[in-house]
């Protein structure tokens, strides 16, 4: 699963929510209770079968043609992974920008950090990002245990929503904690320093060929002696 | 031993860009000084083979010394006199406050200032 990169959003689009036109979509328009969370952020077990149960109910949506939901299909799910997906990016490239400015002389002309408020929507959407995973996957563990055949597409953008979920993670500790600036800069300061090492591998090769083209210079003019 | 804090890791961030760009600029006077030597190389070769004068080489060789002399004298010029020692990509120009003074004017009279006469 690779999701089409989306180049023309602005800051009003992070607070988007997804709209499918059958009007069904995994996560709800507004976010989540802390009362339907776990200490550690994820969903609730009976929050999920609460999503889970309201997939088989009937729809209540005056504009469907049909008295039960329409199933959803596996394109419409990557689809909304996608929208979210491809606003966490964007707050997340507008969070390192921010910090990047900040780092700047124009700091000073600019008082209030935007990187706070590119922060905050970074974590909302993050924690969507992880609702819409932990979902999907109740879902295809639902699925699994029915006795009719799951769609082989449904496993493996589950399977691709597990990778993306460690990838998650490892971001988690990093834009969730107190000191996000300071582990931003710290990540920030790991890539200088990999330019750093790449210059310096640059640097190296310059100087050889520069050596191997002075011995040429000398020699050639050497020998015309 | 206690973590960073943000201001000592954006100062960290700071150093590392500024050495970064050092590098890439010592980088662009390496790339130029392989240029200058590549020609020399290819002009003596020919001069060699007796394709050129050694008038004729010496004639392309000079201003392709000159050229790279200039780039390496104004880029360590620039670095270490004018620019920024903290933000690369600021300029500390040497204020020069004589040039800035404005000439003396003659006093005007104190009937003449601010009330134009009827």
């Amino acid at each position: 699963m690779s999701c089409p990169s989306v180049t023309n959003l602005t800051d009003s689009d992070l607070t988007q929510t997804y709209y499918h036109e059958s009007g069904h979509t995994i996560l709800p328009s507004a976010s989540y209770e802390t009362t339907d969370r776990t200490i550690h952020g994820l969903l609730h077990p009976s929050a999920l079968s609460n999503v889970i149960a309201s997939f088989s109910k009937p729809s209540t949506s005056q504009s469907a043609k049909s008295t039960q939901r329409a199933p959803l299909s596996v394109e419409d799910m990557i689809s909304e992974f996608c929208f979210y997906h491809a606003r966490y990016t964007y707050a997340i490239q507008k969070v390192v920008d921010s910090l990047r400015k900040e780092a700047s002389p124009d700091a000073l002309k600019t008082p209030p950090p935007r990187s706070v408020f590119y922060l905050k929507h970074a974590q909302q959407l993050h924690q969507r990002l992880m609702d819409f995973i932990q979902t999907v996957q109740e879902i295809t563990q639902a699925l699994q245990n029915t006795s009719q055949p799951v769609d082989p597409a449904m496993i493996t953008f589950s399977r691709d929503l597990q990778n993306q979920q460690g990838k998650l993670e490892q971001q988690k500790s990093v834009i969730h904690s107190n000191q996000a600036p300071a582990a931003l800069y710290k990540q920030m300061v790991r890539y200088s320093e990999e330019k750093k090492r790449r210059s310096d591998n640059l640097l190296h090769l310059y100087t050889f060929l520069n050596v191997v083209a002075l011995g040429l210079l000398v020699y050639v003019y050497k020998a015309a002696e | 031993m206690s973590e960073p804090s943000a201001d000592t890791t954006k100062r960290i961030y700071e150093m590392n860009e500024w050495t970064v760009q050092n590098k890439k600029d010592t980088l662009f006077v390496l790339s130029s000084l392989f240029i200058a030597l590549s020609t020399l190389l290819l002009l003596t070769v020919l001069w060699r083979m007796g394709i050129s004068t050694g008038y004729t080489a010496a004639i392309y060789a000079v201003p392709v010394v000159i050229i790279f002399v200039f780039i390496l004298i104004n880029r360590s010029q620039y670095t270490n006199r004018i620019r920024d020692q903290r933000y690369w990509n600021r300029e500390n120009r040497p204020k020069n406050v004589s040039a800035l003074q404005l000439a003396l004017c003659p006093k005007m009279p104190q009937d003449a200032q601010g009330q134009p006469s009827q």
